[in-house]
């Protein structure tokens, strides 16, 4: 399998780790990367607040790059970026005047875009009946023991696209793939409540009580420690976390996985390789307590 | 929250404000009028704890053209976005959208921005100066001076873990981003 990946601007910042222990296993299990070569922001939600057309056409400059290379699918680890992609192709396939516009900006430097590559996201393509049977048979280390709370956070599921790969209320790909681990998925009823997104940047206080009440809410649920396929999430549940400790004068230690970092621990990647010192909130001792 | 009891006064109509909404959201404008108030949004926000209308609240005022009530509410940039309202909705109503649409209103007319506009100017600075985003860099920018201090030892140990990047994040193509943004925002200088 080979994919055009788009890491996300959040690849080179708050998770550096999650790029890193993709491309490890992705790797492990035969999937060929290529990098989206010379790729720059998609525009996020918050462009599209500014100016949608403006936003459309920095989503269109990656997907028109994966066009160039020949590509038809857009792999991206950042959920952000996916419902972003996905929202740019599905604008200009009914906006007739973000279309014209996003054409004329794509010309401005010598690119073009038909709107055909179709935007995937990691956890979709590592979540197959096909790539869980590969991590099933190359599994060296099951993660017995380790509860954990499987998190999706809001823009993996939502809005519902035509091809989305999971359901917007009770999705099921990263339960199923924690029980691939050997893991144990905790019934969780936040798996897709919000964080809070960019809020805790300008809000500060009401960003720290959404991101404290998905602690604790997986704290008293049973959860050693929780798992999710979004970067920004990561960053309010685990660099958030000092904070929100500090703020509510409460000892969560709960440790912040992304997904693929357990799917790499499970292939027996060592620890160092897969980025866990990058934690604000370290999972050393919960894997030593695991055995793992 | 606030009650809807305050008094609304005349002042802070404007009869045009829902079908100005309903044209600049197109298809999506056309289930605004079918809100029955059923409140499933306001009990799907993770944010209403925080709001001073509840997104319900949002709908009703929209439909008694309050626009000053609208328009000044915490709420619009509460707003975090995350499409649970829109999925649940009974009549249809893209609700985030809807939302997403009043904080583009607000940001073209500085009666009602506040200072809740500085956040998508310096986001977007950013993407227009390094072709790429750095969430951390912006989320250290944006802290008030007055709690810098305080923050310090949160900061040290931001960079410890390597979160923090000394030199700014630039995409290769930041000259061409750069282009495809004064290709677009031109456009729309010309236009008005
Ligand atoms: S869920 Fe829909 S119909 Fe019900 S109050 Fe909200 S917007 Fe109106
Ligand atoms: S999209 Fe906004 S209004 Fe709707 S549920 Fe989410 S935060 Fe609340």
């Amino acid at each position: 399998m080979k994919y055009a990946y788009y890491p996300g601007c959040s690849a080179h910042t708050s998770g550096k780790e999650y790029d890193k222990s993709f491309r490890l296993v992705a790797k492990a299990l035969d999937i060929e990367l290529v990098d989206v070569p010379d790729w720059s922001c998609c525009g996020s939600h918050v462009t599209y607040v500014f100016n949608p057309a403006l936003a459309a056409s920095l989503s269109a400059r990656n997907l028109g790059l994966v066009e160039k290379i020949g590509g038809e699918v857009i792999l991206t680890t950042c959920s952000g970026c996916y419902q972003t992609l996905k929202r740019s192709n599905e604008l200009l396939k009914h906006d007739g005047v973000v279309q014209s516009k996003v054409k004329n900006a794509l010309e401005a430097i010598n690119l073009n875009y038909t709107g055909n590559v179709r935007v995937r996201h990691a956890l979709e393509a590592l979540t197959t009946d096909e790539a869980l049977k590969a991590i099933s048979a190359k599994l060296t280390k099951p993660l017995k023991g380790l509860k954990v709370a499987p998190y999706y956070g809001c823009a993996i599921v939502r809005p519902k696209f035509e091809d989305s790969f999971d359901d917007p209320e009770n999705p099921q790909s990263l339960d199923r793939l924690l029980k691939v681990l050997g893991a144990e998925p905790i019934p969780y009823i936040d798996k897709v409540r919000c964080c809070g997104g960019v809020l805790i940047m300008k809000h500060e206080k009401v960003g720290l009580e959404m991101v404290r009440r998905l602690l604790v809410d997986a704290k008293q649920a049973g959860a050693d420690c929780i798992v999710t396929p979004c970067a920004l999430c990561h960053l309010n549940l685990d660099i958030m976390q000092p904070k929100v400790e500090q703020t509510f004068k409460t000892t969560l230690n709960m440790p912040v996985f992304f997904f693929t970092q357990l799917i790499g621990l499970a292939l027996g990647f060592p620890s160092h390789q897969l980025g866990f010192d990058k934690h604000m909130v370290p999972p050393i001792s919960l894997l030593q307590a695991k055995n793992l | 929250m606030t009650t809807l009891s305050r008094k609304i006064t005349s002042d802070m109509m404007d009869p045009t404000f829902e079908t100005t909404l309903k044209n600049r959201l197109g298809e999506k404008g056309e289930k605004i009028p079918l809100c029955f108030q059923c409140g499933v949004c306001s009990g799907s926000c993770p944010v209403v704890f925080a709001m001073d209308y509840t997104p319900r609240q949002i709908m009703e005022l929209i439909k008694l053209g309050v626009k000053e009530l609208v328009l000044n509410s915490s709420t619009i940039w509460l707003c975090a976005a995350c499409y649970s309202c829109s999925v649940r909705c009974p009549q249809g109503v893209d609700l985030k959208q809807v939302m997403e649409t009043l904080k583009e209103i607000a940001i073209e007319d500085p009666k009602y921005s506040r200072d809740e506009k500085t956040f998508y100017e310096k986001f977007i600075d950013v993407v227009k100066k390094n072709g790429r985003m750095d969430e951390v860099a912006l989320y250290v920018k944006l802290m008030p001076k007055s709690t810098v201090m305080r923050n310090l030892g949160f900061g040290f140990k931001l960079y410890q873990k390597g979160k923090i990047n000394l030199r700014p994040v630039r995409s290769n193509a930041a000259g061409d981003v750069a282009k495809m943004f004064e290709n677009v925002l031109s456009e729309e200088v010309q236009k008005q």
